[in-house]
């Protein structure tokens, strides 16, 4: 990029000066009102169709999204002082951006190609119990009845909290060496699933940048084939703990560049409207700042801390179209449901986050999250399966049909977004000496997918 | 009359958002030798209530009600020291953080906002706030709760180690504890002895009003519990 690292840390020492609590309840809510009224994108917002058809408005979103990007920038936490690109300057972050990405290595080696609207192309898909706590023992398996799955092309990682049966405590010297613990448990899952060549996406316990930078220089570490996770801070912040990780891993050791930020409807940023265009601005200053080559700016829904309700999946929506229709950027979408495993809610949830997201053009979808993260071991191989098989199948889809599914699969599960069902742990709805799920949730994996079918989608 | 036009610029300042407005009329108010509890009553908490529902309605968003917020901390600030001790204008005080290695704090602020919408007197401390910070603010203040948040499992156990510091002190008894945040579940709450978990905000508030009370025996009290 024309912007090397060093002149970003310039611009975070030496930018124009905010205070946190400024920045977030004036400065971001006025940007975002400011550009929503300009280009006429207040009440566009329509519940009844969850899923962006209008061409022409994705590009007007694009247009506030930028613009929201070139005024703003990203405030850095720590120096509160605002890194700030002109518009020619992120015009050519935009350009320079990669279309292309291979990671890991032999025939597990993985290619992320840039996607269209409605692109054939089937996007990459990184599933697994993603950020779930999991205890040490039970590591291995659900990392291995995740991968059993050919369709998953590469594995999101639960997360340690204990390691050798210690607590895991962010900034102390227990997170770094549950880095490596997890590193070195992750490979001897892949060997062990006979995927060996899967890349890494980061550290999954790295809170800090202690637990990431722990990953590396150890036996079996994270390398340049592997990627490495930056998750920015809502809205629109970097920091410190996030710049260590771009100049350890990005900068120094020459890693894969991934990660997203979450806009958060009903926050900073206000409605739907709103958090897609801060998700647009946020895709483009994290390309920037943190030098990422698969990026995603992703909308979260504060009353129930997910995104599989109608506002989330529009705005999603219509941000990703925006994105994918005006650039070559590689981005991802990302399930945040909040229903737990065996559960029909669950699938349902994934179905319409997933046919969403690939529909509007994504690279790549990762996940799944199921009770939003919430409960210890809440996660199975086979809501990952699912995940995975309606990302490579809903390529082609048309936006309109993705929507009829979308408005007829909501109603089955958004009364229950407040209080979701907890549904099974691992133990409870997985055979561990198989790794394969059990009757009750197989048997209900097997209705979804029909009436999936039944409303037009072309599982296979 | 006077009350009536006082109450209704106070109003009209805290739904604005301007502390400026608000500390003005609050000094015209002390002057003018009034019902202070009234003017607090009605042109301070109804607002906050207004504005709470408008809030959980989607009809205005988070910046809009904690700018609010300030305005009317801003009055209180002003009249709070006018009113005689035994008469209470809050229903109690909180303080409230992010805890140590966790800089998220959206979740805070909308469970701040909200108490402070139900007329609890919130002291916000702000993110990655050390074990030790809890409590010397809890104790400087003379807290009525300590609300931790927390969206890092691994900075999770951060919120056992004040209940742990408040035993080691001798100051446990003194304090409601409560907990909340995406990893935060009931198990937890039950497991590191604190007082109280909420799922959402208002579950939140919900819990930290019965325990108010103090009439509450079966401890914690568990608001928002999934399906």
């Amino acid at each position: 990029m024309g912007i090397n690292f060093l002149e970003v840390l310039d611009r975070a020492h030496k930018g124009p000066f905010c205070e946190a609590r400024n920045w977030d309840l004036k400065v971001i809510p006025a940007m975002v009102k400011e550009k929503l009224k300009k280009y006429e994108l207040i009440g566009t917002f329509q519940p009844e169709n969850p899923v962006n058809t209008d061409d022409g408005l994705a590009d007007q979103f694009w247009k506030a999204g930028f613009e929201l990007a070139v005024d703003t920038g990203m405030l850095c936490i720590e120096t509160k002082r605002i890194i700030k690109f002109s518009e020619e300057e992120l015009k050519e972050v935009v350009r320079e951006a990669p279309s292309e990405i291979i990671a890991g290595t032999g025939e597990d080696r993985v290619t992320i190609i840039s996607r269209k609207v409605e692109d054939r192309n089937s996007p990459m898909t990184m599933f697994g119990p993603m950020g779930i706590a999991f205890p040490e023992e039970l590591f291995l398996p659900i990392v291995m009845s995740c991968i059993q799955y050919r369709l998953i092309d590469f594995p999101s990682l639960p997360q340690l909290y204990t390691v050798q049966g210690r607590e895991v405590r962010t900034g102390t010297p227990y997170e770094t060496l549950a880095g490596k613990h997890e590193v070195a448990l992750a490979r001897e899952a892949l060997r062990k699933g006979q995927r060996p060549g899967m890349p890494l996406e980061g550290i999954s316990v790295s809170p800090s940048e202690y637990g990431q930078l722990g990953g590396y220089g150890v036996p079996g570490g994270l390398k340049t084939t592997d990627f490495s996770c930056i998750l920015a801070i809502s809205e629109l912040k970097t920091s410190y703990k996030l710049l260590h990780k771009v100049a350890h891993d990005i900068v120094n050791c020459g890693g894969i560049g991934t990660g997203n930020h979450f806009s958060i409807i009903g926050g900073y940023v206000g409605p739907a409207e709103g958090a897609a265009i801060a998700a647009i601005a946020a895709t483009l200053l994290q390309r920037a700042v943190h030098f990422l080559s698969l990026v995603s700016g992703l909308v979260l829904d504060f009353r129930y801390m997910g995104n599989s309700g109608r506002d989330a999946v529009w705005a999603s929506s219509i941000a990703q179209q925006a994105q994918n229709r005006n650039t070559n950027m590689l981005t991802y979408g990302l399930t945040s449901q909040v229903s737990g495993p065996s559960t029909a809610e669950l699938l349902y949830e994934t179905a319409v986050i997933a046919i969403a997201d690939v529909t509007s053009g994504v690279s790549e979808m990762k996940g799944t999250r199921p009770t939003g993260c919430k409960y210890e071991g809440y996660a199975s191989g086979l809501e990952n399966k699912f995940a995975a098989e309606v990302t490579k199948f809903a390529a082609g889809l048309k936006r309109g049909l993705a929507n009829e599914i979308a408005k007829e699969l909501i109603p089955r599960y958004e009364s229950k977004l407040r209080s979701p069902p907890k549904g099974k742990s691992f133990t409870e709805c997985t055979d561990l000496r198989t790794l394969k799920p059990s009757k009750e949730w197989l048997d209900i994996y097997q209705k979804v997918k029909r009436e999936l079918i039944d409303l037009g989608f072309p599982f296979q | 009359m006077k009350i009536e036009s006082l109450v209704k610029k106070l109003s009209k300042a805290i739904m604005d958002c301007d502390e400026k407005a608000a500390r003005k009329i609050a000094e015209e108010t002390i002057e003018a030798k009034i019902d202070l509890v009234a003017v607090i009553r009605n042109g301070i908490t109804e607002p906050m209530k207004i504005l709470g529902e408008k809030f959980r309605n989607f009809e205005i968003f988070l910046p809009d009600v904690m700018l609010a917020a300030d305005a009317a901390k801003e009055a209180i600030t002003i009249l709070k020291p006018h009113i005689p001790r035994e008469e209470k204008t809050d229903l109690g005080k909180v303080v409230i953080g992010t805890v140590f290695g966790d800089i998220h704090d959206i979740g805070k602020n909308i469970v701040g906002t909200m108490l402070g919408v139900a007329g609890f007197e919130v002291y916000d401390i702000g993110c990655d706030v050390l074990v030790e910070k809890f409590v010397e603010k809890a104790e400087e203040v003379e807290a009525d709760f300590i609300a931790m948040s927390c969206l890092l499992t691994p900075s999770m156990f951060f919120q056992c180690d004040v209940i742990e510091l408040l035993s080691a002190k001798g100051v446990r008894e003194k304090y409601w504890v409560l907990v909340g945040g995406g990893p935060v579940t009931p198990e937890w709450t039950r497991k590191i002895g604190a007082d109280g978990y909420g799922r959402h905000a208002d579950d939140g508030v919900e819990v930290a009003k019965i325990l108010i009370k103090g009439t509450a025996v079966d401890l914690p009290i568990i608001k928002g519990l999934r399906s």
